[in-house]
This record gives structure tokens, sequence and C-alpha cells, in this order.
């Protein structure tokens, strides 16, 4: 009995030094480590991600600078097409999403406005939507270290915890059962982004700058993705007009690098999505 | 017949919770991914490039795979801004590469220095999307990453210079296109 009850300590500490050994890095322990060799890169043998959460900010961006520094009044184009949307209108998860994905992007413009009680609106109805598709407070904590930041006016800090939010809640989507609920964010938050841009081209048109709209590959695979919805949420009639939408408007944004989309194509385009947001919060 | 004490049971039990920490230690570096390490390292890098002027946000790409795997995502670019790609990753990651490619398959560049983080700095020639491969070259187990992108806005030339530290703060500065030292 002796015996026993001095080698199971004497054995657990050695279990324990070599286990905290192990933990060590060899560069901790001055040794070279044993690095697995370096694989083969296969682009063919790559696995596809889920698609990214458009941003009209890049475009809004990229179109300062085609107007060389032109002033432009992002606030005048968010007063325009933002819509508010109150979380407790939207009956389901399905439009919850569709909402959601519209504030993303109306959250994008209020910080390229650099306007703190738009920024702080949309924080609000952001954390009440996603908090109808099960985001916990934690998960949404950076709602209001972006607030925080708007209030101080550090807008890229602002642009940062936006987007670790964004990520945050797309987590809470990124289980399989919320597969759908993901795809319909980022189908709804590209249109809305796209009401934001055609509405600025309409206002002061320049066919030198209308080709930010160029996004034939993302555009194309949305329109897969949306096309691909189980039947019952296609049939969900707040969804039922994204589908031909996106068939509508990948042809006027599939254009060459160097091409500029028609005044006419533009206004098409933002009738398209005018339609699909409205459609998509029930108005 | 040997006669159980209390003792004994209390000693056991203390042994066996030892035992089970000491087999988790050793299972944590070699077997185990850390997703919150990996968003961390991200979130760090991230902080450093908003302070040269850069608009940074994750990209909602991020997950948990073994060395060889590699990753293919898109990512929207408008002609004339600066973007920076960047991945970070936990300890088990030994080494991450990038490729960026464009609309049309060509390569923009790529990242393929040894490291558990990768970054591309480039000016986009176009508007549209990019296709974006994440390699974990090597790793221990399984390992995490995170992928983040910062744009900015500049007017002026693409320089091939350095990117201005002191732009914090402000979209403007120099590009200089390349890998970048996340």
């Amino acid at each position: 009995m002796q015996a026993s009850s001095f080698s199971l300590p004497v054995l657990l500490a050695i279990i324990c030094s070599l286990a905290l050994t192990g933990r060590l890095s060899g560069e901790e322990t001055g040794k070279a480590e044993e690095i697995p060799p370096k694989a083969p890169f296969n682009p063919s043998q790559a696995q596809s991600s889920r698609l990214p959460l458009p941003s009209p900010y890049d475009k809004m961006l990229a179109i300062e600078v085609a107007a060389k520094g032109k002033k432009i009044e992002w606030a005048k184009v968010y007063d325009a097409v933002a819509i508010d949307v109150d979380a407790n209108s939207s009956p389901d998860k399905t439009s919850a999403a569709l909402a959601l994905g519209i504030k993303i992007a109306d959250g994008l413009v209020a910080v390229k406005s650099q306007d703190v009680e738009k920024l702080n609106s949309c924080a609000t109805q952001i954390e009440s939507l996603a908090k109808k598709l099960g985001a916990s407070d934690e998960e949404l904590r950076r709602a209001r270290l972006a607030r925080e930041n708007a209030n101080k006016g550090k807008w890229l800090d602002v642009f940062l915890e936006l987007g670790f939010l964004q990520a945050d809640i797309m987590k809470t989507l990124n289980r399989k059962e919320n597969a759908n609920e993901r795809k319909l964010i980022v189908a709804s938050g590209w249109m809305q982004g796209a009401r934001h841009v055609t509405y600025y081209l309409m206002e002061d048109y320049d066919a030198g700058i209308s080709n930010v709209l160029r996004e034939p590959l993302l555009v194309g695979e949305l329109s897969k993705e949306i096309k691909e919805l189980p039947a019952e949420t296609l049939a969900h009639p707040r969804v039922k007009a994204l589908p031909s939408a996106f068939e509508q408007a990948l042809p006027l944004v599939s254009i060459g690098r160097e091409d500029s989309v028609s005044r006419d194509n533009v206004a098409k385009l933002k009738s398209i999505a005018d339609l699909a947001v409205r459609s998509a919060l029930n108005q | 017949m040997r006669v159980k004490k209390a003792g004994d049971n209390k000693m056991t039990r203390i042994s066996r919770a030892l035992c089970l920490a000491a087999v988790g230690l050793l299972g944590i570096d070699s077997g185990f991914a850390d997703p919150a390490e990996a968003e961390d390292t991200a979130y760090r890098m991230a902080r450093k490039y908003v302070e040269k002027g850069f608009a940074m946000a994750p990209t909602d790409h991020s997950g948990v795979c073994g060395g060889g795997t590699a990753i293919e995502f898109l990512i929207p670019v408008n002609k004339g801004l600066d973007y920076v790609f960047l991945v970070g990753t936990d300890l088990a990651a030994r080494d991450v590469d990038i490729y960026v490619y464009d609309d049309v398959g060509g390569l923009i560049l790529d990242d393929r220095r040894p490291g558990r983080l990768a970054g591309v700095q480039f000016r986009s020639s176009y508007n549209g999307t990019t296709k974006v491969y994440m390699h974990m070259a090597s790793s221990i187990g399984l390992a995490s990453w995170y992928v983040l992108v910062g744009r900015r806005g500049s007017i002026k030339p693409e320089t091939g210079g350095r990117v201005d530290p002191t732009a914090a703060q402000s979209e403007g500065g120099s590009s200089a296109p390349g890998v970048v030292g996340p």
C-alpha cells in the first residue's frame, strides 16, 4: 500500500511535466521544432467556401477615387435609400434574415457618411434582428464598441468593429440548419448595396464611374445559390422576388473591365433592386 | 485482504482528474485547433493596418483544417483601391500561404513564405471579384485560420514604396504591392 501511494504522485508528476514540456514551442525551448513538410498547393482540389457578405463600402470608396477627390454626400444617399426596420415586423427567421442583410448594407453607408446618429440607429436595428436569429448578447458586444468608436469619430475602428460584429452574427448562421438564412442575408445585403450605389449613379451619372457595378462572378454565384434554396423558402412571400431579381441583374453587371453601364441600365438595376428590397420587407 | 480507506478514494479521484488534465495538456498543441486564438491574431493584425489607414474587416471566411488543405473563396474588389488580404492562424498552424487570382484566373499575388501568418497587398486594376486561396501548407493536427481584408482609397499613384505608417486614421498614403509582414 505504501508503494502504491508513493508511485501514483510520482507518475502524475512525470506525466504533468511531460505535458507542460510538450506545450513549449521549439522557439521557447531553443530546440529546432519538427515542422511537418510543406504540402503542395493544388487549386483544383481546393474546397469552396461560403459566399462573402457583400459591402457597398468598397464601391463608395472606389467612386470617391474615380471622382478624384470630389466631395460626395453619402449621408444624402443614406437618407434617400436606407430603410428603418422594426424587428417585430419580421414574423419569422426568413424575414429577419432578409431585413438584417438590408440593415448591414445601410450600416456600412452610415459609416461612410461618418454620421453617429445614423450609425447608432443601424447598430440598434442590427442587434434586434440578430437576436431574432439567435445571436446572444455576448455575440453582439461589438455593436457597443462600434457605437463607442463612432462617438469618438474613429470611423475606421467603427468599420472594424462592425465587421467583427457581422462575422460574429454570421457565425451563428454558419450552422447547417441556418445555412438558408445566411444566404438570404448575403442576397438582400447585395440588393440594398446596389440600391445605394445605383441611386448615387442616377443622381450624378458618369459613364467612367459606372463600371463599379461590374460584378459578374459574385452575382452569378449569388443567383445560383438563391435558385438552389429549398422550395418552401423560395415560396416565402418575402423571398419570391429574389431569384428573378438576380437573374435580371446578372447581365447588367456582366460587362467588360473597361466598359460602362449605360444610364438606362443603371436605372434598370435600380428598379430591380428597389423591387427586391421592398418585397423582402413586405412593403 | 486490502481495506479501502476514505483517503484512498479521494486520492484516486484526484489522481484521475490530474491524469485527465495531463492528457488534455499533452493534446492541446498537437491536435486541437483554437479558433479564438486565430481570431485574436487576426484582430491584432487588423489593428496595425487600421493605423495605416485601411478599413479592415473580417471576411466571414474562417475555419479549421489540417495541413495540405486549400480553401477557395471570393472577395469583391474595386478599381483603384489598395487592398490587403491577411490570414491569421493559431499555434497549431505552422505554415500558411495565400494566393490571389483575378476573375479570369490570372495570378495577382501570392505569399508562400514560411510562417503562421500570410498577407498580400495590391492595388486593384479592375472592378469585380478576386478568387482567393488559403492554403494550410503545414500544421500540427488541425489548425484554425481567419481571413481579413483591408481596403484604402487613394488618389495618389502607386509608388511601389512602403506603406506610410503615419497615415493613421486617414484614407491615403502610398501603396506597396507585394507580400506584407502581418
